[in-house]
């Protein structure tokens, strides 16, 4: 997946509402979703022009787990997320974004724009 | 005087591009009796296989394209690597398994980009022409001829005089003529039309092969000319251009090979480079493959490897320049264009709107659609990717209704058990 930087946007406020708002709650943290939401906002920027650096100008799967990882930090040290919690959230919302794709097919041909 | 069959679709071509844009039709919800196919193949993959083997691409050879470029699989998902690695782990081979699922991990670092064995796409081609009925909507033939009638619907005349009505017709003929060097120097062979016979004269006689063109199809020939013995391979590389694109970002070389995974940047195949376009990116480009690389600086060092910027005195050539890029040198293209005076693109393919229309056939009720090589869109059409999305595109200009969350969920899960549409 080659993500534009729309889609990115679109996936990451479609994953945090449905796959780490539900983990958060279960955790008792919801109040954290914004601050997570705008951190990982901020970073999509980074992201996007990061990737238009690389002559594929494509995000391997490794980047996304290292974006997660480098967000992770940022939370612990701002807000001093719990740890297992935030790897259950990575671990699931990596997992969510590859199974997307059987969900919304056309999006794959739209630079991962899920409307 | 017999009535003339009328369909509602009907694609020209039978091969990648045909069966691309009828399984997307037929997942979403098209009989197969409103489709027809005109081809002159029974199995949709037959032209691939043949331009594979000539160049030495056998069934165990990965190909140039990714994962995730499934064309049996609308989805996407799972690619060719995560099933290779649930079949070698079915298969007990657990080694393999994990490697499998590391590299498509770490993809494209440590091991390099995954890619598919040429036989693994045949077969899964299969499962799914099987699946959606392909033969039954296949009429074996080769189509001549296509005339507008007033009322806005096409008649497609094919094989000597018979003849067919549509409503929507896909064109997908492949690419035009292949490209002839003459030569009374040498013996000159193009490379989708090696064989045997000329590569065991070539091991026998011995000499200096000169390889013309720097694609994949090059990188294949030099890589098999190494492994004879006694030959001395020279590879014509004419113009050596700027690496970087209007981004300013650098293309990889090795000498003057230009090194790309796959025939577009990879953000090209539906990605955020889709709409933008350098003419560097279509050039002709070799895999960043590293045996290969190992064996061709060997081969300098040994004396048995160069590369000139001047046709050299060679006991045989093989041309690997590809196709004519030209619609004109494509017999039914160019008759077409005669005919109602289509608009082409600057290299010569035939113009189309952004749903890969032609407009200046099309009507308020009737469509033709044109995709694959010799399509003017500007990106990598002739891929198994741009098959997909040429299709996708096309969905959206038809009054096809398309698929919410969960009807693609359900869709997906036949796909996946092998159910019947």
């Amino acid at each position: 997946m080659t993500p534009t930087l729309a889609g990115r946007l679109e996936t990451r406020i479609v994953l945090s509402f449905f796959v780490a708002l539900p983990v958060l709650v279960f955790a008792g943290m919801a109040n954290i979703i914004f601050i997570m939401l705008a951190v990982g906002v901020a970073l999509d920027f980074v992201y996007n022009y990061l990737q238009y650096k690389r002559w594929d100008g494509d995000w391997p799967l490794v980047f996304s787990f290292i974006a997660g990882v480098t967000e992770g930090i940022i939370l612990w040290l701002i807000i001093d997320i719990r740890i297992p919690i935030y790897v259950l959230i990575l671990v699931l919302t990596l997992t969510a974004q590859v199974l997307l794709g059987v969900f919304f097919p056309y999006r794959r041909f739209k630079g991962g724009r899920i409307l | 005087m017999a009535k003339v069959r009328e369909v509602e679709y009907l694609s020209i071509g039978g091969g990648m591009g045909s069966f691309c844009w009828v399984d997307t039709l037929r997942i979403h919800g098209v009989s197969f009796k409103d489709i027809c196919v005109i081809s002159p193949n029974k199995k949709p993959y037959r032209q691939l296989k043949l331009y594979c083997d000539a160049i030495g691409l056998t069934k165990n050879q990965r190909l140039r394209s990714d994962s995730g470029s499934r064309p049996d699989n609308f989805w996407g998902f799972p690619g060719y690597g995560l099933s290779e690695a649930l079949d070698e782990l079915k298969n007990k081979k657990f080694t393999k398994a994990a490697k499998l699922l590391l590299q498509l991990f770490f993809e494209p670092f440590i091991f390099g980009y995954y890619s598919p064995a040429a036989g693994r796409v045949y077969k899964a081609l299969e499962r799914e022409a099987k699946r959606i009925d392909w033969e039954k909507s296949l009429i074996i033939g080769h189509a001549n001829n296509l005339t507008k009638f007033p009322d806005g619907r096409f008649k497609i005349t094919y094989s000597r005089d018979n003849s067919i009505i549509a409503r929507v017709v896909h064109l997908s003929l492949g690419h035009g003529k292949l490209r002839k060097i003459k030569s009374q120097k040498s013996k000159v062979k193009n490379a989708y039309e090696l064989d045997n016979e000329f590569l065991n004269k070539i091991k026998r006689k011995g000499g200096t092969v000169m390889v013309i063109g720097r694609g994949t199809a090059a990188q294949k020939i030099v890589e098999r000319l190494l492994d004879f013995k006694k030959i001395k391979v020279a590879s014509l590389h004419r113009e050596v251009e700027s690496p970087k694109d209007f981004r300013g970002v650098k293309q990889k070389r090795f000498l003057s090979w230009r090194l790309q995974q796959f025939n577009w940047p990879r953000a090209a195949f539906g990605g955020g480079l889709m709409h933008e376009s350098d003419s560097l990116w279509s050039l002709p480009s070799a895999t960043p493959d590293k045996n290969w690389i190992r064996k061709v600086k060997n081969a300098i060092k040994d004396g048995r490897y160069e590369i000139t910027k001047r046709p050299i005195k060679a006991n045989f050539t093989i041309d690997c320049s590809g196709f004519g890029e030209a619609a004109r040198t494509h017999e039914f293209y160019s008759k077409l264009i005669k005919k109602y005076n289509l608009p082409l693109t600057p290299n010569g393919s035939i113009r189309t709107g952004d749903a890969f229309e032609i407009e200046a056939l099309c009507s308020y009720k009737t469509r033709v659609f044109i995709s694959g090589a010799l399509s003017g869109f500007s990106g990598p059409a002739d891929s198994f990717f741009g098959a997909q999305f040429a299709s996708f595109k096309t969905l959206e200009n038809l009054n096809v209704k398309k698929m919410d969350f969960i009807e693609s969920f359900e869709a997906w899960c036949r796909w996946l058990t092998n159910k019947k549409i």
